[in-house]
Parts: C-alpha cells; sequence; structure tokens
C-alpha cells in the first residue's frame, strides 16, 4: 500500500529516536544557547542525517562480531570508483567527503594550517614561561591514558586517543584518532567538540576547588613588554624546528600551525591568512563537524565503549585544567612577580573559551584583573603541547595497536 | 610510557621556551643598540 516497504519507519530503532533527541539537544544548545553554534549545529545535523534509516547520505559497515564498532564503507580505487559507488547507492557522499578528506587526514591538517593563521603568539613570545603551563596542562592526557589501561577496555591506541580529548584542540583529536582508533573516531570527536564547548561549565568548578580566593585576587598588568614583528616571525620557525628535531612525528601538527601563523605574521601574505582564516575555515568547519556527525549512528554510539569515553574525557578535561593550576602555583614558589594560577588552567586548549573563563574567574575574584591576554599564552601554547604529545603517541604506538 | 611521555612534552616545550627566551634577547639588544 504506497510503497509502505520502501518507508523507514519500520526499521526506525528506539536509539535512532534517542539520537535524534541528543541531536535535538545540541541544536538547542548552539541555536538557542548559542554554545560553540559552528561546532554544534553542523554536528547535530550530522546526527540527524545517519539516524534516518536508508536515508543513505553516511553508509555504514553492518557488523556481525558482537561488540563491534560500524566504520563508513570503505571504496578501493580514486574518485572515479568512488562516485561510481554513489551512483550505485553503495555508499553517500558524505563517505567521500570522510573518505577523501578526514581518512587521508587532509581536513584536520588544513584546519590547524587556519588555525595558524588566526593565532596571536604575542603572550607565548613576551613571557616564555607560559609555553611551560601549556605542557603542564597535557598531564590529564597521560593520566587518562594509563586509567582507560587500566579499564582493560582499551587498547592502547585507544588510550591515547581517549586522552588526547583532554588536550582540548579539535584537529588533533581527529588527527591521532584516524591514525590510530579509527573505529572510535565518531565518539572521540562527538566528545571531543562537545567538551571544548562545555568549558564554562566543566573548569569552573575545578579551578574554585583547586585556586583559593586568594591566589585568584593576584593581579597580573594587562601590557607585555612589546613583541618586535621579527620575534613574531622568528617564532613559529623556531617552533616547528626545534619541536620536529625533538619529535618527528609531531611535524606535520605543529608545521601546519606554524605555517599558518607565518603567513599571519609575515606581513607580506596578508591574503592568504584572511582568507585562512575566514572563508577556508569556515568550510572546513561545516565539513568536518558535519561528518563527525554522521559517524553517530545509534549503534556507535549506544555502546559501553562510548559511554566510558564520555566518562575519561570529562577526567582528562579535570585533569588537564589541574595540571595547568598546579604548574602556576609550583612556578610562583620561584617567582617574585606572582602569576594568577587562572591562567594555568586557559592551558586546555578550547581556543578562546579556557582563556575567557579564566577572565571571567579573575574578574570575579578581583574586579581590577583583566587577564584575557594573559590566559591567551597558555592557551596557545596548549595547542603546541597537545600536538607535542599527539606526535610522541605517533611514534611510540605501533600501528595496529 | 605515559611519565615519559609526559616528560618529554614538558622537556620540549621547556626547550622551545628558552629559545624563544634567547631570540628575544638578541633582538631587543639588537633593538637598543639600532636606537643608539
Amino acid at each position: 500500500m504506497f510503497g509502505l516497504y520502501q518507508m523507514a519507519f519500520l526499521e526506525l530503532t528506539w536509539g535512532n529516536v534517542l539520537m535524534l533527541f541528543l541531536a535535538g539537544g545540541m541544536l538547542y544548545l548552539g541555536i538557542v544557547k548559542k554554545m560553540e553554534p559552528l561546532l554544534l549545529v553542523p554536528i547535530a545535523f550530522g546526527i540527524i542525517l545517519v539516524n534516518i534509516p536508508f536515508a543513505g547520505l553516511m553508509v555504514h559497515t553492518q557488523p556481525t562480531e558482537a561488540g563491534a564498532v560500524p566504520m563508513p564503507v570503505e571504496v578501493h580505487g580514486g574518485l572515479g570508483e568512488l562516485m561510481k559507488a554513489v551512483a550505485k547507492g553503495e555508499i553517500g557522499i558524505i563517505n567521500v567527503i570522510y573518505q577523501l578528506g578526514v581518512q587521508t587526514e587532509i581536513i584536520p591538517m588544513l584546519m590547524f594550517l587556519c588555525i595558524g593563521a588566526m593565532a596571536d603568539f604575542s603572550p607565548c613570545i613576551a613571557r616564555p614561561i607560559y609555553l611551560l603551563f601549556g605542557a603542564a596542562t597535557q598531564l590529564g592526557v597521560f593520566v587518562v591514558l594509563v586509567l582507560s589501561l587500566v579499564t582493560h577496555q582499551f587498547t592502547l591506541g585507544e588510550a591515547a586517543c581517549i586522552g588526547i580529548i583532554g588536550g582540548a584542540t579539535g584537529p588533533v583529536a581527529v588527527y591521532l584518532t584516524v591514525a590510530k582508533a579509527p573505529h572510535l573516531l565518531g565518539p572521540i570527536a562527538l566528545v571531543a567538540y562537545s567538551y571544548m564547548a562545555l568549558v564554562p561549565v566543566l573548569q569552573p568548578p575545578v579551578i574554585r576547588a583547586l585556586i583559593p580566593k586568594k591566589q585568584r585576587q593576584i593581579y597580573m598588568k594587562p601590557q607585555f613588554r612589546e613583541v618586535s614583528t621579527t620575534e613574531k616571525i622568528i617564532f613559529p620557525i623556531a617552533i616547528f624546528i626545534v619541536t620536529a628535531l625533538f619529535v618527528p612525528k609531531a611535524a606535520p601538527l605543529i608545521g601546519m600551525l606554524m605555517f599558518g601563523n607565518l603567513l599571519y605574521v609575515s606581513g607580506v601574505t596578508d591574503r592568504l591568512a584572511q582568507s585562512a582564516s575566514t572563508v577556508f575555515i569556515d568550510i572546513l568547519t561545516f565539513t568536518l563537524a558535519l561528518i563527525i556527525g554522521t559517524l553517530m549512528p545509534a549503534s556507535v554510539f549506544f555502546n559501553l565503549k562510548t559511554l566510558a569515553i564520555i566518562g575519561l574525557a570529562a577526567l582528562a578535561f579535570v585533569i588537564c585544567t589541574a595540571g595547568g593550576i598546579w604548574a602556576v602555583q609550583i612556578a610562583n614558589l620561584f617567582l617574585k612577580d606572582k602569576i594568577n594560577p587562572l591562567i594555568g588552567a586557559a592551558g586546555v586548549s578550547a581556543i578562546p573559551m579556557a582563556a575567557r573563563v579564566a577572565q571571567i574567574e579573575g574578574q570575579k575574584a578581583n574586579p581590577r584583573n583583566f587577564l584575557l591576554m594573559h590566559a591567551m599564552g597558555p592557551n596557545m601554547a596548549g595547542a603546541i603541547g597537545c600536538s607535542v604529545a599527539a606526535g610522541i603517541f605517533m611514534s611510540m604506538i605501533p600501528a595496529g595497536i | 610510557m605515559a611519565g615519559g611521555g609526559f616528560g618529554v612534552t614538558i622537556l620540549v616545550l621547556a626547550i622551545v621556551a628558552i629559545v624563544i627566551w634567547l631570540i628575544g634577547l638578541v633582538t631587543q639588544r639588537a633593538a637598543i643598540r639600532h636606537k643608539k
């Protein structure tokens, strides 16, 4: 009757319905509450697209083993083969973009280039100690790696990808997960980007628990020493050479970040930096976010591993925040001009949300304090630290583990 | 492995910080000499 057998109603599961509600919640947070709408809106719509049976925009495998995670169907061959498979209905158009853009790591790398083209590392150049705070923030990455292994539910590669969520650098999390645990890309990327949007909710309780009010009141002068154009130009080149020599596997990420930054600071490639920091990153953002959403059919999300990832990732954020705060508190033992520990919390590289949290908490404790520019130092340094951590994982974890 | 990885991260960023500090020192001194 009217081709009911062609409709998707009978194939719609409770899992699909719950995912549609989850997507609705994310759309509410993005559109109404305006929490990271550029990420949450495309991710949410991707979830809707993939949880309507037979929609066919992103086709997943149907695993036969218990507990196996469905993956996007892969087609071997070039673009021609992929488009033939789309025409036959074997895969969807988003499978093509996933295979050519995400599996090849092109999209996360280009996003990192664009982030570099918007980045201002002046606070780090003026006060290089902020780089150390960005490094100390990676504590949560390594602690959660160990905790994930202790649960005996995750392999080393999977545990590393869960830990890296704490670094709060989306492209780095995607880059590492595609390399070491591609079957977990959906949950890990969704959790990573969702928690980045929730930094204003996750961080303040940790901040208030670890930083006494007297320390939160520490006043920091809003001005830095002036950073010359020469320093700004040498910075990305020096950072890349030093980190690539020590951690060669971090070179792709750091290289892209610093290349983008060089375009921005050189003064002669403003057009390129402008394109990278506006239209190009917007295209990459909605493409990647849509793909991340389509990696979350109900069968992937309602899985014990995904629920464990949600819990462990929250812990990673908390311990990373703590790592940054403790680094500043330890540094203050040796410094005459004390640093407000709030800026250590901004080492969680959710740019610029974590820096804004430090600014808001700082002004609550001391209305004279304007910490935003100081907090941007560890905030940007956290991106470098997270890339170095990912590079270490890339070199220490063999393929297939 | 985790402890070593965290240690390497700190070490690399510490070396980077020292390099950046030295570059800042050299460029600032060059700027002062240039002004004189």
